[in-house]
């Protein structure tokens, strides 16, 4: 049956009893100040968490539900402790590398038609952003196999995956992708790949073998210069369906703001600052106080700061070619006739239609020598 | 689509009740053959144009432009499979991925006619020395929708300055090129919520809301769907939301399908995605209004009786014809008090005829404490009133209002650039964060002194 639970994968081996699951020693929590500033806490009796918003003794959390509101000890503010998630942990972790973000995280998720039971491998795991995610796709019954290069990555990388529950379906391991490509023993199990490397085209060869028929290979590269050379590559070692895009999630910030309507009265303290919300919400249980007499608009703008690009996301699809099948095109082209009067007919009707003009077919051989390649013929002779 | 996508209810209809269980590992997809009452969706050409087909043995497939197959061409073969449509014979005829070496393509007179959807730039064709090709790519596209392969060769050459200059040698190598790039492709895929999507998306995109494929990929992933969750669904995009967690949570958990009104409705995409008998079970369909009334009487007595009442509406003779929901089950007493006691855990909303705070504010406390929630909203302003809603009152955290922006590039030798497409309109909002409302604010026994003050932020 279903659990909801602290855990960040629901699907953990071990059914859980405890329906009512509550916060305990070792538990990982996200902890939120404010409403959106987000810290990880592992909980240890022991220990406390202090920040601007006061002290919490880590003991004081042990007991209580996910997404309970705590009062700092020193009684200065509160937080919320939720239940990590790996959108959450995406926001919480330690950089180790560059990461991925939730937009280019759901997509990658979605698009290599990750469920539960595939199989996925990724190559480097970096600080294990978009792992955390496959791992909550596949599992309780599939695989996530990581592989990265640089060795104290790979060390803390299976720490956090041990601790954070999701080692049971994520294996990492230390491995120079670009050079010994991905392990024989996984030859044809992979239902998809991803690579975040610095050369994905390196990769390609040992990606084709790795796949399934039909499997999905993404790159996720910053330079488009690594997306065509990765093109090529897919397009020798028989991928097909490869398409290149990228992805900004365009942030949005909610205010109320005070705007004045009167004209002949002057801006009030309110209303001049135009840009800040100056309007003080009603505290817990506080009744509406005076400010909100004023009319308030609630606004939704773009964050002034946005990324305006991550990297390129391209996809492509491993084509199961059927046995013994070779290339012919070569020979139907040598014995294509030419020529065909029926076909250039309609052809040039389609084309006379389509330009809406009254030109006629010509056979090709009443038509006026071809001018010369080096004479610069007229580019507007395109749209005719 | 229309028509086959009837004939595909009908198929899925009967296959759901018939099917024998599958194995973990049979049920993802990737190597899977087609087998008979499979859906299939055929796309020619890099989405040129693109089909829903339910595989029965004897049916014959139309796949326009004169060609056709019958459904054995394609049944035991992998899903992903590629086929050539041959325009002599009208038959398809399975290929492997052609094998392509890029850099031909440079010295491609193609490579450098006018740009395609944008004829006002043809001042800027870098070097009309080698437009060679008097046609221009949009015309070519235009032609291909109408000529097989073997046809466009012709035309193409036919329309070439320089064709009849090449040698006997050249022209061969031209041809087999061009025939190449133009011959009828089909690309028979497996109607993953991908797919799914992207076909509704552009061929009738009012039946899904009009929701792109990255807004639902982000609805999934922002409000933690995943195996074991308990996850509450309220959508308006003809199954297609719901048909995604499916897919996500693989039948392990528990999906509830909440409905507005009596009956749930509109569910027919989720026939075309392949499920197998476990994915249905995994779903219960509840009255939106009977779940909120059950919680409220739950709290008082943990007697769910009450809510069977709710429940058992009979369907009416329309809605029966409507034979998805017929597969999926109605909550009973034991489902209601499961979800009512213990709450969501995921809570995902994508419906244009609801008012997204009005909904939060009944769903909410229906989920379990720290839950996750995200809803798509084709406008932001609703969005962002619910977002203010839950701010102020303490009821969400980790709120966030994105908007995501898609965009494709074309990469091709020297012609690298953004694809120009009037399809890049925008793919909705999301509302997204974590449910804080049902638990009480907890004083930790260590406080020695009173609260004096309180930030909120
Ligand atoms: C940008 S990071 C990946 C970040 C990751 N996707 C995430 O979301 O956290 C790239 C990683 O690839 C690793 N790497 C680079 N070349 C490699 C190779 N040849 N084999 C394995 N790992 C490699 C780097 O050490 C680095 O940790």
């Amino acid at each position: 049956m279903s659990h909801v639970r602290g855990t960040m994968l629901y699907a953990s081996p071990a059914p859980e009893t405890d329906r009512e699951r509550l916060i305990r020693e070792n538990d990982l929590v996200v902890v939120v100040e404010g409403f959106n500033a987000a810290v990880a806490q592992r909980i240890r009796i022991g220990e406390t968490f202090v920040s601007r918003h006061g002290r919490f003794p880590h003991a004081a959390l042990v007991g209580v539900a996910f997404g309970t509101k705590i009062r700092a000890s020193d009684g200065r503010g509160f937080v919320h402790v939720c239940a990590p998630t790996p959108e959450l942990w995406t926001k919480v972790l330690a950089h180790r590398t560059q990461i991925l973000y939730a937009p280019d995280i759901a997509l990658v998720s979605a698009e290599m038609e990750l469920r539960p039971g595939s199989t996925v491998l990724e190559s480097g795991t970096g600080s294990g952003s978009l792992t955390h995610a496959l791992a909550r796709c596949v599992a309780p019954t599939g695989k996530v196999w990581t592989f990265e290069f640089n060795e104290t990555r790979v060390k803390a990388a299976e720490e956090e995956f041990r601790a954070n529950g999701i080692d049971e379906v994520t294996t990492v391991t230390h491995r120079d992708i670009e050079r010994d490509g991905f392990p024989e023993e996984l030859a044809s199990t992979a239902d998809a790949v991803f690579l975040d490397l610095p050369g994905p085209q390196k990769c390609v060869a040992s990606v084709a073998r790795s796949l399934r028929p039909n499997g999905v290979l993404c790159t996720f590269s910053p330079c488009i210069e690594q997306v065509h050379k990765t093109i090529v590559e897919m397009k020798k070692h028989g991928f097909a369906d490869i398409k290149t895009v990228e992805l900004l999630g365009r942030h949005y910030d909610v205010e109320g703001r005070c705007l004045q309507t009167d004209l002949s009265a002057p801006l009030s303290k309110e209303t001049k600052g135009g840009w800040r919300k100056d309007q003080k919400r009603p505290r817990d249980g506080a009744t509406e106080d005076s400010a909100s007499t004023l009319t308030e608009t609630v606004v939704a703008h773009p964050q002034q700061r946005l990324q305006s690009h991550t990297a390129y996301l391209t996809f492509a699809r491993l084509i199961p070619a059927p046995e013994n099948w070779t290339e012919t095109l070569a020979e139907r082209a040598k014995t294509s006739e030419s020529g065909n009067e029926e076909v250039l007919k309609r052809a040039a009707e389609f084309l006379a239609k389509r330009r809406g003009t009254k030109k006629r077919y010509r056979p090709q051989s009443d038509a006026p020598k071809q001018p010369s390649k080096h004479v610069i013929s007229n580019p507007d002779d395109y749209s005719d | 689509m229309a028509p086959e996508g009837e004939r595909a209810t009908e198929a899925a209809a009967e296959r759901s009740s018939g099917k024998p269980e599958t194995t973990a590992s049979e049920r993802v997809h990737a190597g899977r053959a087609m087998r008979e009452n499979d859906v299939v969706l055929l796309e020619m050409n890099d989405g040129e144009r693109a089909t829903f087909a339910t595989l029965r043995a004897g049916k014959v497939i139309d796949l326009g432009k004169r060609a056709r197959a019958p459904a054995e061409a394609f049944l035991g073969a992998p899903f992903g499979s590629m086929y050539e449509a041959r325009h002599n014979t009208g038959e398809v005829e399975r290929i492997g991925a052609t094998t392509e070496v890029i850099n031909e393509e440079t010295d491609d007179e193609e490579a450098f006619a006018a740009p395609l959807a944008d004829e006002r730039s043809n001042k800027n064709v870098p070097n009309t020395e080698h437009g060679a090709q008097t046609l221009t790519d949009s015309e070519i596209a235009a032609l291909k929708r109408e000529f097989t392969g073997e046809e466009m060769v012709e035309i193409i050459a036919a329309y070439s300055k320089t064709f009849e200059e090449k040698t006997a040698f050249a022209q061969e190598k031209y041809k087999a090129r061009k025939l190449k790039k133009h011959m009828t492709k089909i690309l028979a895929r497996f109607p993953s919520p991908r797919v799914v999507c992207e076909q509704y998306f552009y061929e009738n995109p009012s039946k899904t809301s009009y929701m792109r494929f990255d807004s639902l990929s982000m609805l999934m992933n922002m409000a933690n769907v995943g195996a074991h969750g308990q996850t509450l669904v309220l959508e308006t995009c003809g199954g297609l939301v719901l048909g995604s967690i499916m897919h996500r949570m693989g039948g392990f958990g528990r999906i509830c399908n909440g409905f507005v009104g009596t009956n749930p409705t509109g569910m027919e995409v989720v026939q075309n995605m392949n499920f197998d008998p476990t994915h249905y079970d995994s779903v219960r369909h509840a009255s939106l209004s009977g779940l909120i009334e059950a919680r409220q009487k739950g709290a008082v007595e943990a007697d769910t009786t009450r809510a069977k009442s709710m429940e058992t509406t009979e369907p009416s003779t329309a809605e029966k014809k409507e034979r998805v929901y017929m597969k999926m089950k109605f909550a009973n007493d034991g489902d209601m008090s499961d979800f009512t006691q213990h709450g969501f855990s995921s809570l995902v909303i994508a419906s244009l005829s609801v008012e997204p705070k009005a909904v939060l504010e009944q769903l909410l406390p229906l989920c379990a404490s720290s839950a996750s929630f995200a809803v798509w909203f084709n406008a932001s302003q609703p969005l962002a009133e619910a977002y203010y809603y839950l701010r102020n009152s303490n009821l969400a955290v980790n709120l966030s209002l994105v908007e995501p922006f898609l965009r494709s590039q074309q990469v091709l030798p020297g012609r690298t650039h953004p694809v120009m497409t009037t399809d890049a309109g925008s793919g909705g909002f999301i509302l997204s964060g974590t449910y804080v409302g049902g638990v009480n604010t907890n004083t930790p026994i260590e406080a020695n002194k009173k609260p004096k003050r309180e930030e909120n932020s």
